[in-house]
């Protein structure tokens, strides 16, 4: 189950995708969770979902990665889209009302009861529509992000990002290291978290049912262990990067490995995204 | 009843790009309160195949039957395997948790919800067995013992559900020596007392020959050879292969051999190795009594 | 001013050291240690979990500083912070954790990228990972991620991304500890080959008396204090002393001993199978 998220997951290859800058495509990134967000703000406004779909897609396309691969790693999203989509489409209220489910009687011995009726209102509707979709196309595109974009890359782009921000005092070149250390750890952490649970559940460990008591000590059983673990790699880490001299020469100047100036490739994508999201914003 | 393997063959991931083979064809049997050790490198399925003996992964085809239960099969009772078969994976020491020694051993128990007086004598014998006598340690914090304590710890916290069966995972990876020492006590101590089955992940041939009767050498997913360490370790060419080194003295054992002397084939104590070698180096000065040991 | 001498590569005086974490009362890690390590030597510092052989290890390239005493690495004080980024870049450090080292998830990226923070060309980067991978034999696993190693290979990359920055000294802190057979000899061959080939100084830290039998000299730690000091042959003539000092005796190595208590003429050098059988038939 853990396997299907999408951290740290590159495949390294030769596509455009692969070829655009680093920075494009957190940019891009950026700009999708903005004017996705934006967008939901008019009822019904579909338009600006399906042009980002469409984007996304061409982006799969490019990529050249298997669209098998990358749906199998997002059925687990699609699941928890689905169940909590269904409360909030039977009890968010407001607008018209488009369908009327119930109500529905039960009748067990002498009790009886009635459930419902549920309304299914147009902003609940609206609602479950517009978070789902930004919620699967978010997903989507970090997806996209993630394998066609080597860790080091995402750091670099990560750095000159948020240069321009170091006048104020923002520490780039530590976030940018962030970046490496969460994208190539998480995968490890949470391989050992799963390891953890078989481990916890082959000494009698029910993750299923139990007492208030029982549950408390399940959960320290997981997350003490799995803090534990994470400071010691911490610790240790940060003893080895102490010992490559990262600490003495972080503060000059880094070569940069991928990232170079931004190319025509960059540039016409940017464009295009840009355009066509606004166009249909406004258009559509 | 013993742990039964018949034309095992498994695959991770399946049904997806990543499909991998791990296991082709393994059948063996592991016979009651005996000491089963499995070892390969890294990579040549023996960790796949102990998992299945406690259903944490389940046959693609053919048939584990452990204590009479088809782990394969549907509906199989999954949690009474598990009761049944004590998986201490590598590195036992990381699932520690509790403020206290006693409170962690004592966590298995208490989760499957056996009465407290009950979860006193368990724990208590546990740690006994693993040579932390609950007054000395029980109200220690895990986390101050040493490497080779916290792992004994760890293996305490699986013997307390009274499994039949032990799968041990490298049990003294990353072990000292002294630390290793006290491990081997310890099993030797639980198979004394509890006569409890043994089933040894290892690469480490000392180990194996300090522990086990029973050898089964996996490559590459597929069963390679079996036998008793006596056996295994007089082919250390085969082993090499395979990546795997017998002991120092059976490396000897075989050069010697190699060169036409006469040595008895299947020593493996140090002491009857070296007899056996002042046999043939010094055999005027050797007295028959030493000899009449060797047996 | 340092004056380095060429033949000592470091050298430790009177090193005390008590961790700040300890119970005030505990015996220090380190007692008035002494250790002096010749240019091109092959060092093996001995002893079981807890003697203090990894404390002085760490002294050695400054992520310690002695609280009494002094360590010189090449004529540098390392008491001095001024000096420390030196010392760093002279004495190399690997660990025993293979994935606790590695921050990249491309193999040649890892070795580049503490390069890359130091602000080197893109070209004298690439020259040191060349050669880097070159001298640890995994020019054929550059565009792999780590993941996709073995253990051996993974100790071998975290090695590679030392040899990068040219020290003159690899510190190795039970790198072997997590390796199955396999890896332990790939590891063991690497470090003998970078000693006798490139002249590199070595210093392992090890609990195996099989792993200083292939150094040239070893030092043997005990409750924070050297207990024996002397040339592989010299510490393994007296077997009790080292059973007493929680060491495990190999059994070639105990096998050696019994024979020649018995009048067999085996040399005292005579340390592994090969050499043991080989004293053996030249004696028949």
């Amino acid at each position: 189950m853990l396997d299907n998220l999408p951290l740290g997951r590159y495949l390294p290859g030769n596509s455009a995708l692969h070829h655009l800058q680093a920075r494009t495509k957190l940019l891009l990134m950026v700009w999708l969770v903005v004017f996705l967000f934006a967008a939901n703000r008019h009822t019904w406004h579909i338009g600006a979902y399906i042009m980002v779909l469409a984007l996304l897609l061409l982006g799969v396309a490019l990529s050249r990665v298997r669209p098998g691969y990358i749906l199998r790693r997002m059925r687990l999203l699609f699941l928890l889209v689905v169940l909590t989509d269904i409360p909030a489409l039977l009890f968010t209220p407001g607008g018209d009302t488009l369908a009327e489910l119930g109500p529905l009687h039960v009748q067990l011995g002498s009790l009886d009861w009635t459930i419902g009726p549920a309304i299914i209102a147009a902003d609940g509707a609206w609602f479950v529509i517009g978070f789902s979709s930004i919620f699967l196309l978010l997903f989507l595109a970090s997806q996209l992000l993630a394998l066609t974009t080597s860790p080091v890359a995402v750091a670099e782009g990560v750095a000159l990002l948020l240069r321009p921000l170091r006048r104020w005092r923002v520490p780039a070149d530590e976030f940018a290291l962030m970046t490496l250390i969460s994208l190539r750890f998480l995968p490890l952490m949470l391989e050992e978290t799963n390891q953890l649970i078989k481990a916890q559940q082959s000494r009698g460990a029910d993750f299923s049912k139990g007492s208030l008591g029982k549950r408390s000590r399940l959960v320290a059983a997981l997350l003490v262990p799995t803090m534990y673990g994470a400071l010691r790699r911490a610790g240790e880490l940060a003893t080895a990067l102490e010992s490559r001299g990262y600490a003495a020469v972080a503060s000059g100047e880094q070569t940069m490995l991928y990232e170079t100036r931004l190319q025509a490739l960059d540039y016409v994508t940017l464009a295009v995204v840009l355009l066509s999201t606004a166009l249909a914003y406004l258009f559509w | 009843m013993p742990i039964q393997v018949e034309q095992l063959t498994y695959f991770y991931a399946q049904g997806t790009p990543l499909t991998k083979k791990a296991l082709e064809e393994v059948s063996c049997t592991i016979e009651d309160g005996s000491c089963m050790a499995v070892i390969g490198v890294t990579g040549s399925g023996k960790s796949t195949l102990v998992q299945q003996f406690n259903g944490l992964l389940r046959p693609t085809s053919g048939r584990v039957v452990v204590n009479g239960i088809d782990v394969g099969a549907k509906g199989a009772d999954l949690m009474k395997l598990r009761r049944m078969v004590g998986m201490a994976f590598q590195f036992p020491e990381s699932q520690l948790f509790a403020p206290t020694l006693f409170d962690d051993v004592a966590f298995g128990p208490r989760q499957v919800g056996t009465p407290e007086e009950k979860v006193v004598r368990v724990v208590e014998e546990a740690l006994a067995l693993m040579g932390l006598p609950k007054e000395q340690f029980g109200q220690r914090s895990p986390f101050s013992l040493s490497g080779g304590q916290m792992r004994r710890a760890g293996l305490a916290g699986v013997l307390a559900m009274e499994p039949a069966i032990l799968v041990l995972d490298e049990p003294t990876a990353g072990l000292d020596g002294q630390g290793r020492a006290d491990l081997y006590a310890a099993l030797r101590r639980l198979r004394a007392e509890h006569q409890t089955t043994i089933v040894l992940v290892s690469h480490d041939m000392g180990e194996v020959a300090e522990l086990a009767e029973q050898v089964l050498v996996l490559h590459q997913g597929r069963l390679a050879l079996q036998g008793t360490p006596r056996e295994l370790f007089n082919q250390a060419h085969v082993l090499a292969e395979w990546g795997l080194e017998v002991p120092g003295i059976s490396q000897v054992g075989a050069i010697l051999r190699q060169h036409d002397i006469p040595l008895p084939n299947k020593a493996l104590a140090l002491e009857e190795f070296a007899q056996a070698i002042l046999a043939v180096w010094q055999p005027s000065t050797q007295t028959s009594g030493a000899l009449g040991d060797v047996g | 001013m340092p004056t380095s001498s060429a033949e000592t590569m470091l050298v430790a005086e009177q090193v005390t050291y008590r961790y700040p974490t300890a119970p005030p009362d505990s015996a220090p890690a380190l007692n008035q240690v002494s250790l002096r390590v010749k240019a091109g030597e092959y060092v093996a510092l001995l002893g079981h979990n807890g003697s203090g052989k990894s404390t002085l290890a760490r002294h050695c390239n400054a992520l310690l500083i002695p609280q009494e005493g002094r360590v010189l690495v090449q004529g540098f004080d390392t008491r001095e912070p001024a000096n420390r980024r030196r010392v760093r870049e002279m004495v190399g450090m690997v660990f025993y954790n293979p994935d606790n080292q590695v921050v990249a998830t491309v193999v040649e990226d890892d070795v580049a990228w503490s390069l890359a923070a130091r602000g080197w060309s893109r070209a004298e980067i690439q020259e040191r990972v060349n050669e880097a991978l070159a001298a640890v034999g995994l020019e054929e696993q550059r565009h792999l991620s780590p993941n996709s190693l073995s253990g051996g290979q993974r100790q071998r990359l975290a090695i590679a991304g030392v040899l990068a920055l040219r020290p003159a000294c690899l510190m190795a802190d039970e790198v072997t500890a997590l390796l199955d057979p396999l890896g332990r000899r790939e590891i063991q061959m690497l470090l003998r080959r970078l000693n006798r080939e490139h002249g590199m100084t070595i210093v392992q830290v090890t609990h195996l008396l099989e792993e200083a039998a292939l150094a040239d000299r070893i030092v043997v730690l005990e409750g924070g204090q050297v207990a024996l000091e002397g040339t592989p042959a010299e510490i393994f003539a007296d077997l009790d002393r080292l059973h007493a000092l929680h060491l495990a005796i190999p059994d070639v190595i105990a096998l050696a001993n019994r024979l020649r208590g018995a009048g067999l003429p085996i040399p005292p050098d005579a340390l592994t199978a090969q050499d043991v059988a080989s004293a053996l038939l030249d004696f028949r």
